[in-house]
């Protein structure tokens, strides 16, 4: 175990004592977090790179007195510049990102029983020179399949120490700490004679014009050299930090070789690396068996990716999703509502009465409660999502359903992002980094909102319960039709977005299936507490923000004469309690008094709220609603639904004198039933026409109404230029389609 | 496609059958095994493949098509890869006598020790 946390031993010198950087890096699936994890333990910090949305994981660990800070790399295949990932990972790597020194030294993280292509990015790494050790991870299924690893030998070949791991037992840690914390500070020169001549005569000349112009470190230079070299052609990421005179470099090592009849330099390099390779394995691996013969993930996979059983076993699972949320959630959330009610009556007691008692009960426990309510969902999701990548079924759930989403240009992995926005879209979109096509995530978070989500529900059903009564058929398919509507509408425009907006080469599905392992309930739990905790942190605090803005709205300013009515009221009700000799008809000429103490609270709220500057909001864009067939009092409450969405039954509840509590229902059915148009042609007849119904819940469906949406896009796509396009482009949707429907509604005249 | 000098490719046992030409990878039949002679399509994919080793000479079967016909899973390199048709129909590959299905679980060459 490593030694201690304690204070440098005296003698220590300091300058030694700065913190020494090493860089994780490994192939996807190569147990290369489970590694970081147990080196680092709970001393994490998760965010992101500059610029770009690829997490940045950074643990500590201590040796000897020694810091040491360990940077979690993304996983990738290779070092070329195919994703953002991979760019990543080599220019921290070659210490060209911004904020992140470049690092002592790095540990490699190998699948040992996936070892040939699992090398191919380990020798990149090893090729920049770094002092490295190579854990050769999961030694138990290489030991299972009778395959027997000589790693002295491995090491050699490699020029680097290779230790033996089983990251999930914590096998081999002891001497991979040692191996790792006492990282010389430099390594010993690569041995390249590996490559065929042509090849290393062009690595050379590149090496040599990198060295002069000081475009990285010197030990690096013959690595960056066939980086480059295998870049020159390619039409992706590329490296734009590089000098023009190691461009020119470039471009006459591309035209001797294509004299020479190399056209490709890319593939040449990568096919003699892999020769390579295979020659290093063919000395250090003894196998029993064809290294492709089948595995038991196959005898799995013969199941789950059947045709028949392998697309019900995944319905069944995707239904088990959407019912845990529902039987798990649901409790939690009454749950917290619960506890967000006591807290507010606490403050409500502990302060007077006024603004700053209203602000903190009202605004901030409420906007923090709207928060809050969504962490269980998230959570279970989350858990879920993790669940399915620790096992590595999530390949298999992408393999199952690329056909069918390549039908609208997007991939395979872009499903259970999408499905889980039917929850809510705020994990669907935090799950799409999964996907390495930054077009494809970039199309799949942005319609990812138009999946009818949880909070919607009871807005559909308050808006079916007002319209179309209480039949449980009819209820049905109105809420089917409203789900169906915003999954096509996704599925089309996310055809539409990948061929205009976000148009680029057909984007390719070539995707590693891991074997499958049972998940780990630790590393399955830290995935999931990782990501719902970065929506609190990062998503609430704008949330908040809003909801208070929206309450001061519909607070201020003040309605004193309501005020003052509400508190005659009051008292002419207590003194009647004082006298209960006098029957309420018998009260006389007095104003006309309620019999509840709760019907003057509701109407002094709904007095208040229809003053407000929310409620003057609501009248002022009356004229820009009417065409959609919502009156002001509708206006107000699909204004207080930028909150939240569900937010519009208790503003509605409030609006129409029924409280802002759910159990308001039937009041609120009865009164949004009997509302009338005030003003205008219509004036007389009611609101809550099937027109207006349907074009309200139209309106829901394709509407950006989510603040936690936003500020979630914010984050996964670092600019505001995506939120703001999608608030545009949904709000827009919902404008026309609503418009059309009750528009055509009215022609048809029997339904308005 | 490149014409870089050939390296000795490791691949397994099996025999190249004279009748059967070259054909895609996506044509082979499930469970077939052959040896890729040459990949195309942009350069970007290209390199993507050979970087996942679909090298030229590198032994791949064909382990299964997923429900919907689409995509393929392959077996490279003691691993499994999962393409598209699309992609697949540019791994131009030579068929391998196919070794008889018991293969998988009795071979044993004569270096093993356990």
């Amino acid at each position: 175990m490593a030694a201690s946390t304690g204070p440098p031993a005296p003698g220590v010198v300091m300058a030694g004592t700065a913190a020494r950087r090493l860089a994780v890096a490994g192939n996807p699936n190569a147990g290369k977090t489970t590694l970081f994890n147990a080196l680092t333990g709970l001393r994490h910090h998760v965010g992101n790179y500059p610029g770009v949305t690829v997490e940045r994981r950074e643990g500590r660990a201590n040796w000897e007195g020694v810091e040491h800070i360990l940077l979690d790399l993304p996983g990738t295949y290779s070092l070329s510049a195919h994703s953002p990932d991979e760019q990543i990972a080599r220019d921290v790597l070659l210490g060209r990102v911004d904020g992140t020194p470049a690092p002592d030294g790095a540990l490699v993280v190998v699948d040992a029983g996936n070892l040939e292509r699992n090398l191919y990015l380990a020798t990149q790494i090893l090729d920049l020179g770094l002092p490295a050790v190579i854990a050769c991870n999961m030694m138990d299924v290489v030991s299972q399949r009778g395959t027997r690893l000589d790693l002295g030998a491995l090491g050699r070949e490699l020029g680097a120490a290779v230790v033996g791991t089983v990251g999930t037992r914590g096998d081999g840690l002891a001497a991979l700490r040692r191996k790792l914390f006492e990282l010389p500070s430099a390594a010993a020169p690569r041995d390249l004679s590996w490559l065929p001549s042509h090849l290393r005569r062009e690595v050379n000349a590149v090496t040599a014009a990198l060295r002069r112009e000081s475009a990285c470190r010197p030990e690096a230079a013959e690595g960056l050299a066939m980086l480059l070299l295998a870049e020159a052609d390619s039409s992706a990421g590329g490296v734009d930090w590089i000098h023009a005179g190691v461009r020119a470099a470039l471009r006459a090592a591309a035209k001797r070789l294509r004299a020479e009849g190399v056209s490709d330099a890319a593939s040449a390099l990568v096919e003699a690396r892999y020769a390579w390779i295979a020659s290093i394995v063919d000395r250090a691996v003894r196998s029993e068996r064809r290294i492709d013969a089948d595995t038991p993930s196959d005898r799995i996979d013969h199941v789950l990716t059947h045709r028949l059983w392998g697309l019900l076993i995944f319905a069944g699972l995707m239904f088990l999703m959407f019912l845990s949320i529902f039987a798990w959630a649901e409790p939690l959330m009454r749950f917290i509502e619960r506890g967000q009610g006591l807290l507010q009556a606490a403050v409500r007691g502990a302060l007077p009465a006024g603004p700053l008692r209203d602000l903190l009960a009202d605004g901030l426990i409420g906007g923090a409660g709207s928060v809050v309510v969504f962490f269980p969902q998230i959570c279970i999701l989350f858990l879920f999502i993790a669940v399915l990548e620790d096992s590595g079924y999530m390949a298999r759930a992408a393999f199952l359903m690329d056909r069918l989403m390549s039908r609208v240009g997007l991939h395979g992995k872009s499903f259970i992002p999408l499905l889980s926005s039917y929850a809510c879209a705020v994990p669907g979109i935090m799950a799409t980094r999964t996907i390495e096509n930054p077009r494809d995530r970039l199309t799949t978070i942005l319609v990812a909102p138009l999946m009818s989500c949880s909070a919607r529900l009871p807005v559909y059903l308050t808006v079916i319960a007002a319209v179309f009564g209480t039949n449980v058929w009819l209820k049905t398919g109105v809420v089917f039709s409203m789900y169906a509507l915003g999954t096509i509408t996704a599925l089309l425009l996310a055809a539409a977005f990948k061929r205009t907006l976000l148009a680029g080469p057909t984007p390719t599905f070539i995707m590693e299936l891991p074997l499958y392992h049972l998940p780990r309930p630790w590393p399955i739990v830290r995935a999931m507490w990782d990501r719902s905790r970065l929506f609190l942190t990062r998503a609430g605090t704008t949330i908040v923000a809003v909801c208070v803005v929206l309450w001061a709205l519909a607070y201020f300013p003040r309605n004193t004469a309501a005020e003052q009515r509400a508190e005659e009221h009051r008292q002419a009700l207590a003194t009647r309690a004082a006298r209960p000799g006098i029957d309420s008809t018998a009260a006389g000429p007095s104003p006309v008094l309620r019999v509840r103490p709760d019907e003057i609270e509701h109407e002094l709220a709904g007095e208040q709220l229809r003053q407000s500057y929310l409620g003057r909001l609501g009248r002022a864009i009356e004229p820009v609603l009417r065409p959609l067939g919502f009156d002001w009092r509708v206006g107000v409450g699909v204004l207080a639904s930028f909150a939240a969405r569900e937010v519009f039954v208790s503003t509605m509840g409030v609006v129409y004198n029924a409280g802002g509590a759910a159990d308001g229902t039937a009041t609120l059915r009865q009164r949004m039933q009997q509302s009338r148009w005030e003003t205008g042609p219509s004036r007389g007849r009611p609101i809550f026409s099937t027109a207006a119904g349907l074009s309200l819940m139209i309106f829901y469906v394709f509407c950006c109404q989510c603040v936690s949406t936003l500020a979630v896009v914010r984050r996964e796509t670092n600019s505001w230029r995506w939120p703001a396009f999608m608030f545009t482009y949904m709000t827009a949707l919902a404008y026309v389609m609503s418009l059309g429907v009750y528009q055509l509604g009215r022609v048809l005249g029997g339904l308005s | 496609m490149s014409s870089a000098p050939r390296f000795k490719a490791i691949i397994h046992s099996g025999k190249m059958n004279s009748d059967d030409g070259i054909c895609a990878v996506a044509d082979l039949t499930v469970g077939q095994t052959a040896r890729v002679v040459s990949i195309g399509g942009t350069a970007d994919v290209q390199r993507r493949l050979r970087e996942m080793g679909l090298t030229d000479g590198a032994a791949v079967r064909l382990v299964r098509v997923a429900p919907l016909g689409d995509p393929i899973e392959l077996a490279v390199r003691g691993y499994r890869l999962s393409i598209r048709r699309s992609e697949a129909a540019r791994v131009s590959v030579v068929r391998l006598i196919p070794d008889p299905p018991v293969d998988d679980t009795t071979a044993t060459p004569a270096t093993v020790s356990p």
